[in-house]
């Protein structure tokens, strides 16, 4: 891939596989379960993500597309150690930091409580949190409602705190799940900048969104993952043509 | 352009050594503290008498049981000093009530926090024991000053308070990983343990004295081996100069550095699954 090897690797995966157990919801009567001897509700394996490789370089970022259902966002919590991987490895060069949907913090307490707090479970001291606070609340454009619980929060207010809080400190390895979709303009720019800010600094950023002009703007290189497999890793323009190939219609 | 040497690559998810995980979790102190704080703080903060029900609550309890126990049923005979006898005994079975069951559905409380940011996990119990102990200490004074009133004390067994206090902290720690371990994957844990506890209650001479209701002593060795009647008679030797078994003693130091060593270690087998 060119210029790409003399850049070293932040993120390796070999062969990684992940399955869900889900457990059914239907409860069966009880003569049928006494019955078939099946007491316990049933649970399926899901096999969400199915031997993906990839290398991931520094100053890389890393669209990935695929369709609903397709693994995208199980991949993203399995890079982070979230997720127990069943088969396969995953190296990093250092933990990432994932930004999610629906990854709230406390919702009783206020915006800048919950900046503290997660500041501080990132592993800062409370004398940088106290430096810093003042530069997230204002990167957040929060500081109307920055002392308001979080519940109060729409759902927009809460993806930018959260943004704001995981990149306080630049991220080495930065891994975002459709999480800038809810933002603003304003937001977008703003997120944009940081993401530069971790490709400049030799880190990488990973990408998941439905969003494809996002995706071709922000990302150099694209995976699509179509029902947990990889099926195409290259150049973002000619993986996301490839998708939208084949997602069109006329097949 | 010149090749440096980028960091080595760590693979994810496996285990960290004990000393760096600790080494992690002693880095991130002030987190601790700031989420015990704030609980602490959530707990009463729309409530009209706030921070003061921290001691209302003990207070009350303390009243009732007294009324109950001490008055109407009159539990207290051969017993010198009932009144600080019973309220010793209650408060500290009630911290190890409230700390392990607290602990039980930490994790799953924490659900927002553990999946928004990497931090060793065991901070959410630590912290959850912590606030325990926290909200505990408005209630310690009010026994000391029962305790006073009653004429049981000051003794100087006072001085071996907090040892006492640390060797009850590790059981309850040791309890907590557990309780919060097994209640992260089986809600039902938290049915289960007001009875286990209500159990325990009765086992554990808070409020009656074994001494007098037990003659056989086989069994009053079993009572012995009773980690809470381990905490209830060290509290009572502290506060009020109450005679404790050697074997109690024994028995309760073990219990403390063996469920603190054992929960440690299972809560960390399932560290990379909490908030999946």
């Amino acid at each position: 891939m060119g210029p790409d090897d003399t850049r070293q690797p932040v993120m390796i995966l070999e062969d990684v596989n992940v399955v869900y157990r889900v457990f059914e919801d239907r409860q069966l009567p009880l003569r049928e379960r006494v019955a078939t001897g099946r007491l316990r509700r049933t649970h399926r394996e899901v096999h969400a993500v199915r031997g993906v490789d990839l290398t991931l370089y520094e100053g890389d970022a890393l669209g990935i597309v695929g369709a609903n259902g397709s693994g995208k966002s199980t991949l993203m919590a399995a890079m982070t150690g979230l997720l127990p991987i069943e088969r396969g490895s995953i190296l990093v060069r250092s933990r990432p930091t994932l930004l999610g949907v629906g990854a709230a913090l406390r919702q009783g307490l206020s915006g800048r409580r919950n900046i503290a707090l997660g500041c501080l479970a990132a592993g800062m001291s409370s004398k940088e949190v106290n430096q810093r606070m003042d530069d997230i609340i204002e990167f957040s454009g929060l500081e109307e409602f920055i002392d308001m619980p979080m519940k109060a929060y729409s759902s927009g207010m809460r993806a930018r705190l959260t943004f704001s809080i995981a990149t306080a400190r630049t991220p080495d390895i930065l891994l975002i799940d459709e999480a800038l979709a809810v933002g603003d303009e304003r937001f977008r720019r703003r997120s944009n900048e940081r993401v530069a800010e971790v490709r400049a600094a030799a880190g990488a950023v990973v990408l998941v969104s439905h969003n494809l002009n996002e995706i071709r703007n922000s990302c150099n290189r694209a995976i699509w993952l179509d029902g947990g497999i990889l099926r195409a890793d290259g150049d973002v323009d000619d993986v996301v043509d490839q998708y939208v190939k084949d997602q069109s219609p006329t097949r | 352009m010149s090749q440096e040497v980028s960091a080595p690559l760590v693979r994810l998810g496996v285990r960290q050594p004990v000393g760096e995980y600790l080494r992690e979790i002693w880095a991130r102190r002030e987190f601790a503290d700031a989420l015990a704080r704030n609980d602490l703080r959530a707990r009463h903060m729309n409530s009209f008498f706030g921070q003061l029900w921290h001691l209302i609550n003990p207070a009350l309890n303390i009243l009732i049981y007294f009324l109950i126990f001490g008055v109407l049923l009159d539990a207290r005979r051969n017993i010198d000093n009932y009144v600080s006898f019973l309220v010793v005994g209650v408060m500290f079975f009630r911290l190890c009530q409230n700390s392990v069951t607290t602990c039980a559905n930490s994790i799953t409380s924490n659900t927002g926090l553990i999946r928004s940011i990497q931090f060793p996990r065991a901070l959410v119990p630590l912290s959850t024991i912590y606030e325990s102990l926290l909200a505990f200490l408005p209630g310690l004074g009010l026994v000391m000053v029962v305790v006073v009133l009653d004429g049981a004390g000051p003794v100087w067994n006072w001085l071996a308070l907090p040892l006492v206090m640390v060797v009850i902290t590790m059981l309850n720690l040791g309890f907590g990983f557990t309780a919060a371990r097994i209640g992260s994957t089986i809600p039902d844990l938290n049915q289960v343990l007001p009875h286990a506890f209500r159990i325990l209650l009765y086992l554990s001479g808070v409020l009656f004295s074994v001494q007098n209701v037990v003659s056989n002593t086989t069994v009053q060795t079993l009572f012995a081996l009773n980690p809470f009647y381990g905490v209830v008679a060290a509290a009572r030797w502290s506060l009020m100069a109450e005679p404790m078994g050697r074997k109690a003693a024994l028995a309760l130091v073990v219990w403390a550095i063996g469920a603190l060593i054992v929960g440690f270690h299972t809560f960390r087998r399932q560290e990379h699954r909490y908030g999946a």
